[in-house]
């Protein structure tokens, strides 16, 4: 009973949240306003997605804004731009998510073979690629003048964006994934309990290293739709993904110990803290408040998943 | 008949302790071994051996008549040989399907997506043999102990797909977690699998391996003392056998005269830790020694921990001179005068890369400094030394890190980290002498009856039965959690090794 | 020697050289770095991540992080520039007295909540950042003239800079505490190994609290000193600080895993961060180039000093 309302408590508080601010205000219910919660759910979604797979394997990546941001400024200086020269058309695409992969694939090699905690190389990871984003940064805004990537964010379909409509198809693949492949389902086993795979022969770390790849990967793509967004290359585009998008893993029950969770948690948890940033607003708190919230959300909800795994002997770094 | 599987002259060593001497075993085909020994006789590192978990220093092993080589599980798997974990080694967030087939080459997928018919259909197979009827695509989290019992078991008959001829399992412990009626289905199992293959069965249970063994099978210091039919078997006879080396020589021995203090320095009455301890009462004056025994897993140590403070749910009263002892963690226990050596002294005893000085003053250094939380180095040189000569640790200087110290000499580092302050009042010795070799022991155990004469009241978890022989003036036996015997007056009427071992098996 | 020793006495005087060589190296592309005008002005200038590097220390002697450095700093900043019209140089005392307690909050809920210290101060990070926005409404609040502390932090005496006197004072004492007191002996094994410590009736809570309490004064502290020297506040001001301040501890020698190194060779690591950033800048390459020196000596600082024999499985 107990396990059906963890498993089930995080949908419960999103409907009782979406509930209350429906109550309370007029706005919030109407579908302009539940589109524009959609809108701004995609990139955290898109983030978290890739976090899901390497937080189930109990590891953590903090490269997030470094990897977007660097994503973004690469994108916006090899498609038609106002400032270089330079014009691979969509070819940036696959250009920039293959380094994203990298990147990822760069962070679980280091930590497995020098044998680091993620939290560090990945802590020097972000460093890197806010480096890298700002030496690859033409000195000047580039606009990106690729109508075909604006559009993305631009044309909306039904009231939504291509934005929205990519993040739900990335959704769907990896809840595929995670169901109903090997990669999928051993992630979340190695989180469990890694040393018991390692003796049953599965090769953890092509695992480990998948899994970067992919949240790198996913960083990446949402620095092209942050450039679709915003319409230019900035070296600070990724800042302020970070925060939200751990949160949200954590909130619906992809917990950082591992092993636990998974990709459609992690929506439902995105989803709760947009409709509480959105809400929130709506109900007059100030907006400058919102990492402050963010902040507390995410040790209550941290503070509340491990409640249980309490122990004296346990040794909390 | 024939022979499926052997060892022959097996030995490992770790560090200073031989744990396989010189051993050899036979499996004839179809039949069910029971092995049955003490704490640290050898049975689990026999076990691991031929899991493929230990590699030995020396022997060979045969399956069939043919030597082979088990360098890892997968090695042993590969020979017919699996084990069903004490630890389950099941993953509880998959399914019993994916379970099954963790550790075995065909894993259903193409290109790394799950053929879930495929799958299912293998599982259900597996299941059938074991006759569990689950859907296979349950996650193991919901199911019972025993039911994950029957998978472990499941998943090591799915061997008999991969490997040719003979399987050979190894069951080491599986009834610890299970209630009767489990056990009762286990067994039936196990009855059911011996016309494929051969069983080591591990239990520190008397009665279950008389229940299903075809031969018991004697382990003592790392040796096999005696096989036995079924038929043959004289129950006496195995818990002399199982005392083996331990046996106290009676002309030798020393009786310490204890001088007890007249109110008791701890007093349990009915702690219960749920799912460790349960109704556990003893008293402890001063200046005695009360030396607790069972085998592993009895909860002796739980009863240590619980008193000091690290149990994290008990009910129960306990009293400390009188007064109710209301405390939540080590350092109100240290506080009030009570002291822990821990079992784990690499996890929890040393304070690794750190000199044996800072190890020795980290728990009372503050009573001979300065005030105000200042220490004093120099005070503290002088009282260290004073230790170190006293109880012969071996070491180039006190400001020598500890771990490159012997583990008789960290032992005793630790163990003065305890007698370094003025107000201890009660010292609770969890398996002190583990993995000392026998000078060091010695050595340990005159320091032990010394602090007793002095007035120090002591808590032993023993690992040997000489060792409670030797040191208390009372013993508590232990078993599955509660008291199974009560023995006062040791120094003067010792009981015989044998009536402690009925107790604890 | 063994190839033990000689990892050891790297480990112990590795700083030290890394940072005379880095000195040569500056030194001889730009000999006039070696002006006492140009030190000054450089530790002047970085006074305040060399004070936030002397408090993040203690944490990660015990073998945690926190991550809230940065965003302390910069609340403390701000709230000590709204104080200041009305507290006077009693704005400076109340802010890192307030942050001390919050720190000690911190350090106490990671071990009553049982939540590892770098999701603690991740949360945190966001509650002050959100704090100081909302304080100062996104906007810069200023500071006038004439109050004596932010006078005294922003002058100097002898020709050398206030505020880099006070960073030496508070590493000193805090040199002291680590080397003479019971507290600095507990911090120390709880790094090493803090089940033993436990055992050993160390009150686990009181520790970390204690340094977790000294990480976010020292970085209150270290706000006050950025707007002595800039007269302005804002909720980002001391933002871009806490990588750099990471850096210098790590590179300093105080290894991630806990239980080793100290004050004094966290200050040459952020000596060592700050001619980094002076290499950086004298060899022509683009200012944004510092984050990628800083991110690739973290990933070497950290390779070399943490003990790996503590970690298990490398998560």
């Amino acid at each position: 009973m107990s396990k059906r309302l963890q498993s089930l408590g995080p949908l419960l508080a999103l409907l009782v949240l979406v509930l209350l601010f429906s109550a309370f205000t007029a706005n919030f219910a109407s579908l302009p306003n539940l589109a524009a919660v959609l809108e701004a759910a995609a990139i955290p979604a898109i983030v978290a997605v890739g976090l899901t797979f390497v937080l189930m394997q109990a590891s953590i990546d903090l490269s997030v804004e470094g990897v977007a941001s660097l994503a973004n400024v690469l994108l916006s200086i090899t498609v038609a731009n106002s400032v270089t020269a330079t014009d691979i058309g969509l070819w940036a695409i696959p250009l920039v998510i293959g380094v994203g992969l990298v990147i990822g694939a760069t962070s679980a090699l280091v930590s497995i073979y020098v044998r680091m905690p993620s939290l560090i190389v990945t802590l020097g990871m972000w460093l890197t690629t806010v480096g890298f984003a700002a030496l690859l940064f033409p000195g000047r805004l580039p606009q990106i003048l690729e109508t075909r990537i604006t559009s993305l964010a631009i044309d909306k379909h039904f009231g939504l964006s291509s934005v929205v409509y990519l993040t739900l198809l990335l959704i769907v693949v990896a809840v595929l994934v995670e169901k109903h492949t090997r990669f999928g389902r051993m992630s979340r086993a190695i989180g469990e309990n890694e040393p018991v795979l390692i003796m049953s022969g599965i090769r953890v770390n092509r695992h480990k290293v998948a899994a970067f790849a992919l949240a790198g990967g996913c960083y990446a793509l949402a620095g092209i739709l942050l450039g679709a967004r915003i319409g230019v290359g900035n070296t600070q585009s990724g800042v302020g993904l970070l925060f939200p998008s751990i949160a949200a893993c954590v909130l619906g029950g992809t917990l950082l110990s591992g092993g636990h969770g998974g990709v459609r948690q992690s929506m439902i948890g995105v989803l709760i803290l947009i409709t509480l940033r959105n809400g929130l607003i709506q109900i007059g708190v100030d907006p400058l408040l919102q990492s402050a919230l963010e902040g507390a959300v995410i040790i209550v909800a941290v503070a509340g998943s491990t409640w249980h795994l309490r122990r004296k002997i346990r040794v909390i770094k | 008949m024939t022979t499926a599987f052997s060892l022959e002259g097996i030995s490992k060593r770790f560090g200073e302790v031989t744990a396989l001497d010189n051993v050899s075993l036979s499996l004839v085909e179809g039949e069910v071994l029971g092995l049955i020994g003490q704490n640290g006789s050898g049975k689990s590192t026999i076990m691991k051996v031929m899991a493929g978990l230990h590699r030995p220093d020396s022997g060979l092993i045969k399956v069939g008549g043919r030597v082979v080589q088990l360098r890892s599980p997968l090695e042993a798997a590969s020979a017919g040989i699996g084990m069903v974990h004490q630890e389950q080694s099941l993953i509880t967030s998959l399914t019993v399907a994916e379970n099954l087939f963790l550790d075995k080459p065909a894993t259903s997928t193409r290109m790394g997506v799950y053929k879930w018919g495929d799958l299912r259909d293998r599982a259900k197979h597996q299941l059938d043999k074991v006759e569990l009827d689950i859907d296979p695509f349950t996650p193991v989290s919901e199911l019972s102990f025993g039911q994950r019992q029957m998978v472990e078991l499941a998943k090591v008959l799915s061997l008999e797909e991969l490997v040719q001829g003979h399987l050979v399992i190894l069951f080491d412990e599986p009834t610890a977690v299970l209630n009767p009626p489990e056990i009762d289905a286990l067994f039936s199992q196990i009855r059911r699998i011996k016309h494929r293959s051969s069983v080591v069965f591990v239990s520190h249970r008397m009665d279950e391996i008389l229940t299903i063994s075809d031969r018991v099978y004697v382990m003592s210091d790392g040796r096999n003392v005696a096989t036995r039919d079924k038929a043959n078997v004289n129950v006496d006879e195995l818990y002399e056998l199982m005392v083996g080396k331990q046996r106290v020589n009676r002309q030798d021995r020393k009786p310490r005269e204890a001088h007890l203090g007249d109110q008791p320095a701890l007093t349990l009455k009915n702690v219960t830790v749920p799912g460790e301890i349960e109704g556990i009462s003893l008293t402890l004056a001063p200046g005695e020694i009360l030396g607790l025994i069972g085998v592993q897993g009895s909860g002796a140590e739980t009863i240590l921990r619980t008193i000091f403070g690290m149990a994290d749910e008990w009910t129960g009263n306990i009293e400390y001179f009188g007064k109710p002892l209301t405390i939540d963690s080590p350092a109100e226990a240290v506080h009030k005068g009570i002291g822990y050596l821990p079992a784990e002294r690499k996890t929890e005893g040393m304070i690794r890369n750190t000199s044996v000085s800072e190890n020795v003053a980290i728990t009372y250094g503050w009573q001979h400094g300065r005030g105000g939380g200042m220490i004093s180095r120099a005070k503290e040189r002088g009282l260290i030394e004073g230790w170190v000569k006293k109880l012969a640790i071996k070491t180039p200087s006190i400001s020598h890190r500890i771990d490159n110290l012997s583990g008789g000499n960290q032992q005793k580092v630790v163990l003065s980290k305890w007698l370094f302050g003025k107000t201890l009042k009660v010292l609770m010795l969890d398996h002190p002498t583990r993995g000392l070799d026998p000078g060091a022991r010695s050595d340990l155990f005159a320091v032990i009856r010394e602090l007793a004469d002095q007035g120090l009241a002591i808590l032993l978890v023993a690992d040997t039965l000489d060792e409670v022989l030797n040191m208390a003036d009372s013993i508590i036996v232990m078993k599955d959690g509660r008291v199974s015997a009560r023995i006062e007056g040791v120094q003067a009427a010792p009981p015989s090794e044998e009536e402690l071992v009925k107790a604890m098996v | 020697m063994t190839k033990d020793n000689i990892l050891r006495f790297l480990r112990r005087n590795g700083a030290l050289l890394v940072l005379l060589v880095i000195l040569t190296a500056v030194s001889t592309a730009a000999p006039g770095i070696l002006r006492w005008r140009a030190i000054n002005g450089l530790l002047k200038d970085n006074a305040p991540m060399l004070v936030m590097i002397v408090g993040a220390t203690l944490p990660i002697l015990l073998g945690c992080l926190d991550l809230s450095i940065a965003a302390m700093a910069s609340l403390a900043a701000v709230v000590a520039a709204m104080l200041a019209p009305t507290l006077g140089s009693f704005s400076a005392v109340v802010v890192v007295a307030g942050a001390s307690v919050i720190g000690a909050v911190q350090g106490y809920l990671i071990g009553r909540l049982q939540v590892p210290s770098f999701v603690i101060s991740l949360g945190a990070l966001g509650i002050f950042k959100g704090v100081a926005m909302y304080l100062t409404g996104a906007a810069m609040v200023g500071i006038q003239p004439g109050i004596w502390v932010y006078d005294l932090l922003g002058g100097r005496v002898f020709g050398m800079s206030n505020s880099f006197v006070l960073v030496l004072i508070v590493a000193g004492l805090f040199a002291a505490m680590l080397k003479f007191t019971n507290l600095g002996r507990n911090i120390y094994a709880f790094g090493a190994n803090e089940i033993a410590v436990y055992i050993s009736g160390v009150r686990r809570d009181w520790v970390r609290s204690f340094a977790f309490a000294a990480s976010a004064g020292c970085a209150a502290l270290g706000g006050v000193m950025m707007i002595s020297q800039t007269m302005f506040a804002s909720a980002t001001v001391a933002g871009s600080l806490l990588l750099p301040t990471l850096v210098g501890v790590i590179v300093g020698g105080t290894a991630i895993s806990g239980g080793v190194g100290g004050v004094l060779s966290s200050l040459i690591g952020g000596l060592i961060a700050i001619l980094i950033r002076v290499g950086v800048t004298i060899s022509g390459l683009p200012p944004e180039s510092q984050d990628v020196a800083f991110g690739i000596t973290i990933l070497i600082a950290v390779a070399l000093t943490t003990d790996r024999a503590k970690i298990g499985l490398v998560k």
